[in-house]
């Protein structure tokens, strides 16, 4: 490795001449950097005002002709109902401590990518209409009214925000560019400005149950699939059921895992895993979709998507809810389904029936993380693993951001990896655990339209993934997040090739030893056990 | 543009007490006067920012976390960074307000070379901000020294530490020096980092600037031109009791010192200056990460329209049926029936 | 060849001077604020932009002090810069001009020497490596970019699939 400068030894930089001020400075819609508008059958199927055809590249983007008076209804009606916001909006002193902590920014050098620049976009608006000093001083107060221009710029920033938190934990009023990204796009709503990578998915998931749009028999037969798998690798049947009433548990994955490798894999590890205990659990049609684009729509959204996981275990009678593995399904889970549609008490706190462990710190929820679920199995020793089924993997794990901002669920999985592999690495220190770096696509980002911008943001992440790679030779990146599993791959293809990703859960299904299972030959992703490479 | 528009405010507000006491003789405006208005201001105006606030609700638990949730027994929960109690949260709080644990963790030692060790610029930040504002709060506590009599007795302990080092037979107060370095310091850093300059404006430098020269002017009264302590704690005294006098004898510094005070707390309520009081009410870091634990009662819950399970098996009824998924109402019930045999 | 290397001498004593002021010259092309913190190399992970550019830098000087060029390590240290830059909305041209501000660098460097005719032959040869490099660069940036689009094309592709997949079922 060469040597770094001392800073005796910087040399006199001319940079280029300072641009225009940030305000000043208008976005270009470059193709790669940008997400393509909802659908109108989408928007009109959930309800959302404004359908219509339109693309951000256009000259003229369709506003209703009151846009701006409906926009800052909007603000002013949030400003009543969130302190975040509040307290968002008139607390930043701009020290600058969150600038260099954005995934974005270190990507791209984009300055209105620093956390602090992105919320300034909202806040000089708020400026201008709701304080006292905005209402005088305008721009020297840094005011600034708002014109299609800084709508656009809003559309284009805020939908360039995966409201991973990584900010929120170093400002020290822990002001959360999430909260401000989650209601600017809220507002956007209001105008018709969405996406539709989230606004389709958000349809589907509230007619068909799923992000994907599967309909009932699609997803019963896509789970035999993976049954079909389960069985020539193991040599054993998994008897699955749907909509059971009567059932203990009411088990929810993300539905992306059932059609998408490497989702598919983890998930069948998920199965096999509740097979081998014995749970009695069901899965559900009509709420077969962890996963919750409508945090990324609005908080109403959210809402009116999550209200089915209760519903739906209030109408099989369940006793308690297990959630696969998906970050921002966990945000929704942890942070808001008891407070928007609780309370759950037509349930029980959960315990599970083969260790016995109540777990309290869901009581009022009543719903558990399978990694605390498989967690609490392993340290109770009541599943058989054989890890050197998983040698051909050495592993390190990326934390999602939600679960590490938004939950603290650092440890489960950790314990999980070092007990069903060999080899596990951890990335360097600043870029794991609640300092993680976010993928690059979540939030509804990860579009193929979107591809340069995913690569620029996912840059931090792959490059602490290269250094474990060459330092260690890791292999195998293992997530609990379904957006990490269908965006990691691409990222690490282009970064660091030669790392595939991987759930937790498939590694333990690898490693997992079934009563009255045949010889493993192949890992769940029919690579053969116990060979050199696996590419 | 915003630096040289905060410059010159600064400039003209210096300047405007100046010519009006010196000038006008408009000792009685910039003694008693204003000095009041800014009271009124800042305490009316603290109070509405904060009880708008206040009044405004916290819908949901959204806590950032930072370190191991409370789940299984046997994992080790990180109490403090990921708070489940109110103890853990008032620790959290503590650690932030009084040690500004967040800013700190930008000074983490990073590994370069994979032998030398290095920080990042943070650090300074974060000693910088330290430095800044616990100065700040010494020198006002300090200061209660003109305002009540008798001295209370923390007072004279704060001086006693405070003016340990002793300069030519007269105590120095190191926290004023300290002051002043560290607003020199952000006020540098805000300007010469291009980042932090980029995300900066009028409302930044200004208080800056304003507290630089308040911290300049309080020293060169205290060491360079003595002014007249007697008639000044007159005039605080008679301000404090209602019963205010304009005592002869008082330099133009002071007035300026004054004047500057009474600008700069009559422009926080109006100001991010305010984050001081926001810090205690910022919901990531004030709230508990027991959501799962402790339903969370957001005040302005309303319903909303849902797809129900009614309405989905309406629609994929058939299509259930052939997959032999239990259904609640079997519509076609007989043709099933019929089908069977 | 006794002439060559007494340019490479002068190149290998001075590396980290004309490293630095190479690696600064290429960060122009970034706006001030983000280029202040690229230049900012203390921190590995935190700064992986500025990191792999100058480690880049770095490599691709130290090949172009080899007598002759090997062709696969100047390939892997042009990759980790050109990579970044195929992401960064940099077009081609301009990807690869940090190349030329070497030359520049160097002249300017040797400014004295020249005058006095010494050094020109060395300066020539170095040049040329230079040039071969900058013809090496636009393989690899056109390879980044291929790979962008056929991970599009398989993102796309893998959509279409599962569109298909679900639509058999729902006819």
């Amino acid at each position: 490795m060469s040597k770094l400068p001392k800073p005796n030894e910087m040399l006199r930089i001319n940079y280029m001449p300072p641009k225009t001020g940030w305000q000043e400075t208008p976005v270009d819609f470059r193709p790669g950097t940008f997400l393509y508008s909802g659908r109108p059958e989408s928007l009109e199927t959930v309800g959302l005002p404004n359908p219509r055809q339109w693309s951000p590249e256009d000259e003229d983007w369709k506003l209703p002709e009151n846009w701006k008076e409906i926009i800052l209804e909007g603000l002013r009606e949030r400003l009543d109902k969130f302190r975040s916001l509040r307290i968002f909006m008139d607390t930043c002193v701009r020290c600058g401590a969150c600038a260099d902590k954005c995934h974005f920014y270190l990507g791209s050098g984009d300055p209105k990518n620093m956390p602090v620049l992105r919320a300034e976009l909202l806040r000089s608006v708020y400026r201008k209409d709701f304080t006292t000093a905005g209402k005088i001083f305008g721009k020297f107060a840094g005011a600034r009214e708002l014109t299609v221009d800084v709508l656009k710029e809003w559309f284009y920033y805020f939908f360039q925000c995966t409201e991973c938190r990584r900010c929120s934990v170093f400002c020290p009023y822990g002001l959360d560019t999430a909260e401000i990204t989650m209601i600017a796009r809220e507002l956007l709503n209001l105008v018709g400005l969405n996406i539709d990578w989230v606004v389709t998915p958000v349809a589907n998931c509230y007619m068909k149950g799923n992000h994907l749009g599967i309909q009932p028999h699609g997803l019963v037969d896509s789970f035999e699939m993976l049954c079909d798998d389960i069985y020539d690798i193991t040599g054993i049947q998994l008897d699955i059921s749907f909509n059971r009433k009567g059932a203990e548990v009411l088990y929810v994955p993300p539905s992306g895992d059932v059609f998408a490798d490497p989702g598919t894999h983890g998930l069948m590890g998920q199965l096999m895993l509740l097979h081998e205990t014995g749970l009695d659990y069901t899965l559900s049609t009509y709420n077969s979709e962890g996963g919750n684009f409508g945090l990324f729509t609005s908080h109403e959204m959210m809402k009116r998507l999550n209200a089915k996981i209760y519903a739906e275990a209030k109408r099989l009678g369940v006793k308690w809810i297990l959630g696969g593995e998906c970050g921002h399904m966990w945000r929704v889970i942890h942070q808001y389904m008891d407070t928007m549609n609780g309370p759950a008490d037509f349930l029980e706190v959960p315990k599970s029936p083969i260790t016995g462990t109540v777990f309290e710190h869901a009581k009022s929820t009543k719903m558990i993380h399978i990694t605390e679920f498989t967690a609490d199995l392993i340290k109770h020793n009541k599943i058989k693993l054989d890890p050197s089924r998983n040698d051909n993997y050495i592993v390190t794990f990326h934390d999602s951001c939600n679960p590490s901002r938004a939950m603290g669920l650092l440890e489960e999985p950790r314990y999980i990896l070092k007990n069903v592999c060999n080899n596990f690495y951890e990335m360097p220190e600043d870029t794991i655990r609640e300092k993680t770096f976010c993928c690059g696509s979540g939030a509804g980002l990860g579009a193929d339209e979107n591809m340069e911008m995913r690569l620029r943001g996912g840059f931090p992440r792959a490059n602490a993934v290269k250094y474990v790679h060459e330092k260690h030779g890791v292999n195998m990146l293992a997530c609990i997040c379904a957006i990490d599993r269908a965006s990691l791959p691409p990222l690490m293809h282009y970064w660091v090739p030669g790392v595939s990703v991987c759930g937790v859960h498939e590694l333990v299904g690898n490693a997992l030893v079934m009563k009255g299972e045949k010889k493993r030959e192949s890992t769940l992703r029919f690579e053969p056990i116990g060979t050199e490479e696996d590419e | 543009m915003g630096l040289t528009f905060s410059l010159l405010l600064v400039a003209a507000l210096i300047l405007a007490v100046f010519l009006g006491v010196e000038a006008l003789g408009l000792s009685f405006l910039f003694a008693i006067v204003i000095p009041y208005l800014a009271i009124a201001t800042f305490i009316i105006g603290f109070i509405l920012r904060v009880v708008k606030w206040g009044k405004t609700p916290v819908p949901f638990r959204i806590p950032t976390t930072c370190g191991q949730q409370k789940s299984l027994p046997w994992i080790k929960q990180n109490k403090i960074d990921n708070p489940f109690s109110t103890a853990g949260v008032v620790a959290r709080m503590a650690l932030e307000v009084l040690f500004f644990r967040s800013l700190f963790r930008n000074t983490k030692a990073e590994l370069v070379d994979g032998e030398r060790l290095t920080y990042q610029w943070e650090k300074w930040l974060w000693l910088g901000g330290l430095i800044f504002h616990w100065s700040m709060l010494i020198v006002v506590t300090r200061h209660l020294r003109i305002f009540l009599d008798p001295v209370p007795g923390f007072v004279r302990i704060i001086e006693k530490f405070d003016g340990f080092f002793t300069v030519d037979l007269q105590n120095v107060y190191i926290t004023g020096i300290l002051l002043l370095a560290a607003v020199t310091f952000l006020f540098i850093r805000r300007v010469v980092i291009p980042q932090v300059r980029y995300i900066s404006f009028a409302a930044d430098y200004f208080p800056l600037l304003l507290i630089g020269s308040i911290a300049a002017s309080g020293i060169l009264m205290k060491y360079f031109f003595r002014v007249d302590l007697v008639a000044i704690k007159e005039l605080t005294v008679g301000l404090f009791s209602f019963s205010p006098v304009v005592p002869q004898g008082v330099s133009a510094l002071f007035y300026i010192h004054l004047f500057l005070v009474c600008v700069l707390i009559s422009y926080i309520p109006f100001s991010k200056i305010m984050h001081m009081g926001g810090i205690f009410l910022s919901p990531t870091r004030n709230m508990a990460n027991n959501s799962r634990a402790v339903r969370h009662i957001n005040p302005w819950n309303y319903p909303v329209k849902v797809h129900t399970y009614e309405e989905y098996e309406n629609e994929f009824r058939d299509k259930m049926r052939a997959v032999g998924l239990p259904l609640e109402k079997d519509g076609s019930e007989k043709e099933a029936a019929a089908a069977k045999e | 060849m006794e002439q060559v290397l007494k340019l490479n001498n002068f190149l290998a004593e001075n590396k980290e001077t004309l490293l630095n002021r190479w690696f600064h010259l290429v960060l122009e092309a970034y706006p001030t604020e983000s280029a202040k913190h690229f230049g900012n190399l203390k921190s590995q992970f935190g700064n992986p932009v500025g990191f792999n550019i100058y480690e880049g830098l770095g490599l691709i000087y130290d090949e172009l002090l080899q007598s002759k060029v090997n062709e696969e390590n100047m390939f892997k240290a042009l990759d980790k810069i050109l990579r970044i830059m195929a992401v960064q909305n940099v077009p081609p041209s301009q990807a690869v001009r940090f190349m030329f501000k070497l030359k520049n660098i160097v002249r300017e460097a040797v400014k004295k020497e020249l005058a006095a005719g010494k050094l020109v032959e060395d300066l020539l040869i170095f040049e040329d490596k230079i040039d071969q490099t900058v013809l090496l660069g636009f393989n690899i940036y056109l390879n980044c970019r291929e790979t962008i689009y056929k991970i599009r094309l398989h993102e796309v592709k893998t959509r279409c699939d599962m569109l298909e997949r679900i639509n058999q079922y729902n006819n």
